[in-house]
C-alpha cells in the first residue's frame, strides 16, 4: 500500500507492468512460433514415393514377369527387390488399406470388413426400453465412417428446414494414427491420394484425398439411372440403381436425373411418378427405405430434380445431350465428358452439385440412356473429400474434372445388365487415366516427404472380368471371352507402363526411393457360400417358427417387389427361392434371437449370440469358446458336395489374430473365415440373409475376389531398393514409412520396416 | 462495315498486346491506361475548362463562406444555396463531353467484350459447333456437314434436332490455333472460327445474320446473309469474363473502368486538366 503512494515506488511498478507486457508480448510470439511450427513441413525431407495398386496378384506377377510381359516389374525385381505380401484377415479392401495406414491388424484399428452391424439392436423386440421403435437393419452401418446425432427439422408447411442446433456429424471411427499424421507431427510433408478406408478424411494439415469409402452424391456407393422405352425384365430387382421409362418422339427425350432428398415432407404416393417421364423401379435399397419409414409412418422426402433432353440422330447414331447451360454431343456407345448437374434441395435457397457422364447405349430399335452415379464435384464438392478442403479443388484446377467416388466402376450396373461390358471396360480406362493424371501431376509437384498414390483400376475390373478368362467360371461366356478374354492381362501390361513412366521419373531423381504395393492378391470365385444357411442347417442360427416364415411386413415387402403373389401368398416360379432367401435375414426380423447362437455377417464373419454382448443374446461367456471350436471344426471339415473338395482352408479366432485392444477384438466377429481359392461367402450371406442353399454357383460378373485364406491371395511388394523382410506384411509397411524418417513405431503398431537399416 | 470491323479488330490486337502473349490483366490494363490518356485529352479538348475551374472555385469560395461565418444563419443558408447552384453549374459543364465519351466507351467495350466475356478452347478439349437453320430449310433428309481443316478432329455428328431446328457436331483440336471451319447446309457453304489457345484473341461465339448494327455488336466474324440457310452458328466458348487481379477475380469491365480512371486521376494534373 505504501508503495502505491510513493511516487518513487511507482517506479517499479511501472517496471514490473513493463517487465509482464514484455513477458506477454514474448509468450505471445513463442506460441506463434510453436503455432508456425506445427504447420510447417521440411522442404527437403528425404523423398519416399509409395504406389498402392489395389489388388494385384503376386502369382499373376510373377507369371507374367516370368513371360515377359511386364519388362519395368521384371526390371524391378532385379534393381530392388520384389516379395508376396502378407494380407489382412479377412483380406477385403478396407480392412487391409487400414493395417497398412495405421500399421495395425483389425483388433487395434476396428475395420474388419466393409460393414458393421451393432449388436445391441439384433432382437425380436419391436420397441426398445425406453419405447423407441428399433429395427436390426438400424444397426447396419459403415465399418469406417461414424455418423452420429440426428437431423433435426423444423416442418413449416410442406417443407423442412434443418435446425442449425442438430445437425448429425460424421466422422472417421477407424482406431490408432495414421503414418501421415505421424509424418505431420514430425515436419515431413505427405501428400495422399486415395487412401481407401479414409473417408470422412482425418483431420490433418497434410494433402489427403479420399478413396474408397466415398460415397455418390445421394450417400450411396452405386446410383446409377437407366432410361429407356423397352424397360428391363429385372427393373424391380435392380441392385445399384434405378430403371425410368422414357418415351422418344421425334429423335427428342426429355427425362430427369434424381439427387439426394429434398428438404421437403414426403407423400403417400410420392414413387407414383408419371410414367411418360420417370418410370422407377424399386430395388433393394429403396425397399429398406420403405420399410423403415413404414416403421415410423413418415414416407421419405421427394427426390431433388435435374432435367435434362436429349436429341438424337440415328443417321449419325450420335445424340445431343444438354444439361442446363451444359452441352455434350457424343456417338452411340461413347462415353461423355462430366457434365456439372445441380439439384434444388430447398427453392431459392440451397442447391447441391455434383458431376456425372452420360453413355447413350442404344437409339434403335430401343433407346438406352445410362447416366452413371453422381460423383462430388471436386471444384466444389458436397462433402469434405479432402484435405485441406481445397485439395481436390486444385488438383481438379490441375487435371481437370475426376471421379471422386470410392468404388469408381459400376459393377452393380454390370451385374444388373443396365452397364454393357464393353461399356464397362471403357469406363474402366477414362477412370485409369485420371487416376494416372493425379499421380503424373504429383510426381511434378513432388519434392519432399512422401507421396502415396492409390490406383483401383487394377482391381475392381479384375473382379468383373475375371470369367472372360476362366472357363471353370459359372459365368463363363466364350463370346465374352473372344473380346476381353486379354483385358486383365492388359490391365496388368497397362501398370507395367505406368511403372514404366515412374521409373523414368526415379532415373531423373535417384535419390526417390520407390515402394509399389498392393493389398492383397485375386483368385476365381466360382462357388458362393450361405453361411448362415450352413448356420441354419447346423441349428446354430434359427428363424422364427424354426422355418422361413416370413413377417407380415416381409411379405407386403415381397408382393410388392414381385417376388410372392399376393393370391396365392406363394413365390413366382420366375423367381429363385434365393430371392426369397435374400429378404430373410439377420436384418429383417426373421431369426430367432432367443433361440439362435451364432449368425454370419460380413465377408468373412461369423458372431456368437453372446449374452454379454448382442442384445437378446443367450451364450454364455463360459460357453463361448467351446461353441467356437465346434463351428470351426465343423466348417473345417466342410465339403463341397459338387466334388468333395473341403472349402474352408483356415477358420481363425479373432482372439487369436488379432492384437491391440481387448474391446475392440471383443466385438466380433468371433470367427472369420477363410475359404481356398473358388470360394467366398455370397453377397447374401454377407447381409446376413438365409438363402437356398449352402453352396451355390457364382454365376456373376463379379467372378473374382480375396476374401478368402489370407495365404491364398497375397499381394506384391517391390521396391527399388533391397528388401530386407523375408515375409513382409500390409502392416510393415507403416513401419516402413516412419523408419525411413527415424521415428519410432507409434503406440499399438507392431510392424517392421522392410527395407535394410540405415535406408535411406 | 466488314472493313471497318477488320480495321479495328487489328488496331485492337496490337493495343491488348497480344503479340507478346501475357496474361489478359496486363492487356487489358495497357489498354485501360491509353484509354484514360485519351479520354482525358479528349475531355480536355470538348469541354470548357474555365467554366470547370470557376465553377469548383466558386463551390470552394462558398464552402469556406459557410465555415468562416458559421454564426451567421443567413450567410450559411445563402452560401449553401450558392454551392448547390454552381454544383450544378460544375455537373452540367462535365455532363456534355462525359456524354460524348459515353460513344468511345461502348465501342471499345463492343470490341473488348468477345475477347474477355469468353474464352478460347483449351486446346485438347472439345467444343460444340451448334448451327441453327432458319425456318424455310426442311430436316427431312437434311443433308449437312462439316468439313475441318487439318488439326481438328470431328469427333461426334451432326445431331439434327428438327424440334430445336438445330444441327451439332463435336470437334476438338489438339494444338492452339484459329481454325476455319466449313459448315454446309444442302449446297450452301458458310464458315465459322474456332479459337484454339490460352492468349486473349477475338472470339465470336456466334454468327448471326442480321442488321448493321447486330454487325458492329458482333465485330468477330461477319453477319450471315439473310439468304442463308443458316440462321446463327455458335461455338460454346466457355466464360471467362473475370480476370484474376492480384488473387481477386474481377469483372473485366470493373478492372478497365478502375484502371483507366486511376490512371486518368493521377495525370490530370500534369496535364493539366480540370475535371
Amino acid at each position: 500500500m505504501l508503495r502505491t503512494t510513493d511516487p518513487m515506488c511507482d517506479v517499479p511498478q511501472r517496471r514490473f507492468a513493463l517487465r509482464v507486457t514484455i513477458a506477454c508480448f514474448g509468450l505471445a510470439l513463442a506460441l506463434t512460433g510453436l503455432a508456425a511450427c506445427g504447420t510447417s513441413f521440411q522442404d527437403d525431407a528425404p523423398r519416399l514415393l509409395v504406389i498402392g495398386m489395389d489388388g494385384l496378384d503376386h502369382k499373376l506377377m510373377e507369371q507374367w514377369m516370368n513371360e515377359g510381359k511386364l519388362p519395368n516389374f521384371a526390371r524391378l525385381r532385379a534393381a530392388g527387390g520384389f516379395r508376396p505380401l502378407t494380407t489382412s484377415i479377412p483380406p477385403e479392401s478396407p480392412v487391409a488399406w487400414s493395417n497398412m495406414s495405421r500399421g495395425m491388424n483389425p483388433g487395434g484399428h476396428g475395420v474388419k470388413d466393409f460393414f458393421k452391424i451393432d449388436p445391441k439392436v439384433l432382437t425380436n423386440e419391436e420397441e426398445d426400453d425406453d419405447g423407441n421403435a428399433i429395427s436390426p437393419a438400424d444397426g447396419l452401418r459403415d465399418s469406417v465412417s461414424l455418423t452420429e446425432g440426428e437431423l433435426k427439422e423444423w416442418t413449416v408447411g410442406s417443407y423442412k428446414i434443418p435446425s442449425p442446433f442438430g445437425a448429425p456429424v460424421t466422422t472417421n471411427d477407424a482406431k490408432g494414427i495414421t503414418f501421415w499424421e505421424v509424418l505431420e507431427k514430425r515436419g515431413i510433408p505427405a501428400t495422399v491420394n486415395r487412401m481407401p478406408a479414409n473417408f470422412p478424411p482425418v483431420p490433418t494439415k497434410q494433402k489427403t484425398l479420399t478413396g474408397m469409402g466415398t460415397p455418390e452424391l445421394s450417400g450411396s456407393t452405386e446410383a446409377y439411372a437407366l432410361y429407356t422405352d423397352n424397360m428391363p425384365a429385372n427393373r424391380n430387382s435392380l441392385g445399384g440403381g434405378k430403371a425410368y421409362r422414357v418415351r422418344p418422339r421425334n429423335g427428342y427425350v426429355k427425362a430427369t436425373l434424381f439427387g439426394p432428398p429434398q428438404f421437403r415432407v414426403g407423400e403417400e404416393d410420392e414413387d407414383d411418378k408419371d410414367e411418360d417421364e420417370a418410370e422407377e423401379s424399386a430395388d433393394s435399397d429403396d425397399s429398406d427405405d420403405a420399410d423403415e419409414d413404414e416403421d415410423s409412418h413418415q414416407p421419405p422426402s421427394p427426390p431433388s430434380e435435374c432435367e435434362f433432353e436429349v436429341y438424337y440422330d440415328t443417321d449419325s447414331a450420335s445424340a445431343k445431350i444438354i444439361v442446363g447451360e451444359e452441352i455434350v454431343v457424343v456417338n452411340v456407345g461413347e462415353w461423355s465428358r462430366w457434365v456439372p448437374v445441380e439439384f434444388e434441395l430447398f427453392p431459392m435457397m440451397v442447391n447441391v452439385g455434383g458431376i456425372c457422364r452420360f453413355i447413350v447405349q442404344e437409339i434403335e430399335p430401343d433407346f438406352r440412356l445410362y447416366v452413371s452415379s453422381v460423383n462430388f464435384d471436386p471444384k466444389a464438392p458436397a462433402a469434405q473429400i479432402s484435405t485441406p478442403d481445397d485439395y481436390a479443388a486444385d488438383l481438379a484446377e490441375r487435371i481437370g474434372p475426376y471421379h471422386t467416388k470410392g468404388l469408381p466402376v459400376e459393377y452393380k450396373a454390370l451385374k444388373d445388365g443396365a452397364l454393357r461390358l464393353g461399356d464397362f471396360v471403357k469406363q474402366m480406362e477414362w477412370q485409369r487415366d485420371e487416376e494416372l493424371a493425379i499421380l503424373y501431376s504429383e510426381l511434378e509437384r513432388f519434392e519432399s516427404g512422401l507421396l502415396f498414390c492409390y490406383l483401383s483400376h487394377t482391381d475392381l475390373p479384375v473382379h468383373n472380368l475375371w470369367s472372360t478368362q476362366d472357363p471353370e467360371s459359372p459365368h463363363y461366356d466364350p463370346d465374352k471371352a473372344a473380346e476381353f478374354g486379354d483385358t486383365i492381362e492388359s490391365i496388368y501390361r497397362g501398370a507395367d507402363a505406368t511403372l514404366g513412366r515412374v521409373l523414368a521419373w526415379i532415373e531423373r531423381n535417384p535419390d526417390v526411393t520407390l515402394l509399389v504395393i498392393s493389398d492383397h492378391g485375386m483368385a476365381p470365385f466360382r462357388r458362393q457360400i450361405n453361411l448362415n444357411t450352413w448356420l441354419y442347417e447346423n441349428g446354430y442360427l434359427v428363424l422364427k417358427g424354426d422355418s422361413r416364415e416370413l413377417t407380415p411386413a416381409e411379405k407386403k415387402r415381397l408382393e410388392g417387389l414381385g417376388y410372392l403373389d399376393p393370391a396365392t401368398g406363394e413365390g413366382d416360379e420366375e423367381r429363385s427361392d434365393s430371392k426369397l432367401g435374400k429378404h430373410v435375414g439377420i436384418l429383417t426380423r426373421s431369426v430367432d434371437w432367443e433361440r439362435t447362437r451364432a449368425y454370419g455377417f460380413g465377408f468373412a464373419g461369423i458372431f456368437l449370440n453372446l449374452e454379454s454382448r448382442e442384445r437378446d443374446g443367450i451364450v454364455a461367456d463360459d460357453e463361448a469358446s467351446a461353441l467356437l471350436e465346434e463351428i470351426r471344426q465343423k466348417l473345417l471339415a466342410y465339403e463341397d458336395p459338387a466334388d468333395g473338395k473341403r472349402v474352408f482352408k483356415y477358420i481363425y479366432r479373432a482372439d487369436e489374430v488379432y492384437s491391440g485392444n481387448d474391446e475392440i477384438v471383443g466385438e466380433g466377429p468371433d470367427l472369420i473365415v477363410g475359404a481356398y481359392r473358388g470360394y467366398r461367402v455370397s453377397d447374401d450371406s454377407a447381409q446376413g440373409n438365409v438363402p437356398e442353399g449352402v453352396l451355390v454357383d457364382r454365376d456373376n460378373p463379379w467372378s473374382a475376389d480375396h476374401a478368402m485364406a489370407h495365404d491364398e491371395v497375397p499381394g506384391i511388394l517391390f521396391s527399388n531398393k533391397p528388401i530386407a523382410a523375408e515375409a513382409p506384411a500390409l502392416y510393415d509397411i507403416t513401419s516402413t514409412i516412419l523408419s525411413y524418417y527415424g521415428i519410432e513405431n507409434q503406440e499399438g503398431m507392431i510392424g517392421k520396416s522392410v527395407l535394410p537399416p540405415g535406408t535411406p | 462495315m466488314q472493313a471497318i470491323n477488320g480495321a479495328f479488330n487489328f488496331v485492337f490486337d496490337i493495343l491488348l498486346l497480344e503479340f507478346l502473349g501475357l496474361p489478359k490483366f496486363w492487356g487489358l490494363a495497357f489498354l485501360s491506361i491509353l484509354f484514360g490518356l485519351v479520354a482525358l485529352l479528349a475531355f480536355k479538348k470538348i469541354s470548357n475548362q474555365k467554366a470547370i475551374r470557376a465553377a469548383k472555385d466558386r463551390i470552394w469560395g462558398h464552402l469556406m463562406e459557410i465555415i468562416l461565418y458559421k454564426d451567421d444563419v443567413r450567410v450559411v443558408a445563402t452560401a449553401q444555396f450558392k454551392v448547390m447552384r454552381y454544383n450544378l453549374a460544375y455537373l452540367g459543364h462535365n455532363s456534355i463531353p462525359m456524354i460524348a465519351l459515353v460513344i468511345p466507351f461502348v465501342f471499345v467495350v463492343m470490341n473488348l467484350d468477345p475477347r474477355l466475356r469468353y474464352s478460347p478452347i483449351d486446346p485438347g478439349q472439345e467444343a460444340i459447333v451448334t448451327a441453327t437453320l432458319r425456318e424455310n430449310v426442311s430436316f427431312d433428309g437434311l443433308d449437312v456437314a462439316l468439313d475441318a481443316p487439318d488439326g481438328v478432329a470431328v469427333e461426334a455428328g451432326p445431331v439434327r434436332a428438327a424440334d430445336a431446328r438445330t444441327v451439332d457436331w463435336r470437334v476438338r483440336a489438339d494444338d492452339a490455333g484459329i481454325y476455319e471451319l466449313s459448315l454446309r447446309v444442302n449446297d450452301a457453304t458458310e464458315t465459322k472460327r474456332l479459337v484454339v489457345g490460352e492468349s486473349v484473341k477475338m472470339l465470336a461465339p456466334k454468327r448471326e445474320g442480321g442488321n448493321p448494327f447486330l454487325e458492329l455488336a458482333n465485330p468477330g466474324e461477319p453477319v450471315l446473309a439473310g439468304s442463308s440457310p443458316f440462321e446463327k452458328i455458335a461455338v460454346n466458348y466457355a466464360r471467362g469474363q473475370t480476370i484474376p487481379v492480384f488473387g481477386i477475380d474481377m469483372h473485366w469491365v470493373l478492372v478497365f473502368l478502375l484502371v483507366s480512371l486511376a490512371f486518368g486521376f493521377a495525370i490530370k494534373g500534369a496535364l493539366g486538366v480540370e475535371i
